[in-house]
């Protein structure tokens, strides 16, 4: 649940919700089932829909080595898998500490982001044609979120842990 | 031909162990930090490692500098083997 919406549960024994703090958790109950629905769509397609990027990123960089492919495409899974959850969840912070904030430090060391944004773009062209746009529509922040981050390394996300 | 089935092991991806949410656990309120093993964990301030810093100079001066690398040396020597039993 949205990490707000899980604070106010600490504030039990002081007040009970706000009209609006209630109306805020009416508005993610009610989106559950679409979320659900999103999230089950992208798990059962997971595997045809990764394996058809992986086939695109062979043509496409016929030359490089396997190793480095698979690894980038092992990351976008993890990318992918985190995303769902964090959509599920209505949770950015869930996708920052569970991934990004480690992710974005190990792409920069193995310098992948030719490779990656490729990747990306035929992952998003995939999702596209798998999903059905209110599925999209749901998954759509996280995703932008996460690749956004992981190819453009040193925006806030990074928070400068160093 | 890279099979993506072939990626997992056991349908998982290896994520990273120190993932702050996952690696972290506790009670804030009950002042109780541990990691996922369960083994305790201490916070500690910045102003604390900047008063140790600072006192360390001033105590030590010059020396200072291989004092904190023969404590770095130390706490790497123990952390090594419980993070390659945790990561194994």
């Amino acid at each position: 649940m949205h990490p707000q919406l899980t604070q106010l549960f600490d504030e039990a024994e002081s007040r009970y919700l706000k009209p609006d703090e209630i109306g805020s958790i009416h508005q993610y109950i009610t989106s559950l089932p679409e979320r659900l629905d999103a999230y089950r769509s992208l798990r059962d397609q997971e595997l045809a829909l990764m394996q058809r990027v992986a086939d695109q990123l062979q043509r496409d960089f016929a030359s490089t080595e396997t190793t480095a492919l698979e690894r980038s495409l092992k990351h976008a899974l993890l990318l992918l898998r985190a995303s769902a959850m964090a959509m599920l969840l209505d949770d950015e912070t869930y996708l920052q500490k569970r991934l990004l904030q480690w992710l974005t430090p190990t792409l920069q060391v193995y310098q992948t982001q030719a490779i990656d944004t490729a990747l990306y773009r035929s992952l998003n062209q995939q999702l596209q044609q798998t999903l059905t746009p209110p599925q999209m529509q749901r998954l759509k922040p996280m995703l932008v979120l996460a690749q956004t981050t992981l190819l453009h390394t040193g925006t806030p996300a990074t928070n400068g842990s160093r | 031909m890279i099979s993506v089935a072939d990626l997992f092991t056991n349908d998982r991806i290896p994520s990273s162990y120190f993932a702050p949410d996952a690696y972290l656990r506790g009670d804030l309120e009950m002042g109780l930090l541990e990691n996922r093993q369960g083994d305790r964990l201490i916070a500690l301030p910045t102003p604390l490692l900047q008063a140790i810093y600072s006192g360390l100079d001033k105590e030590t001066g010059q020396a200072s500098r291989l004092v904190l690398m023969n404590c770095g040396r130390w706490v790497g020597q123990k952390f090594l083997p419980s993070l390659l039993r945790r990561t194994d």
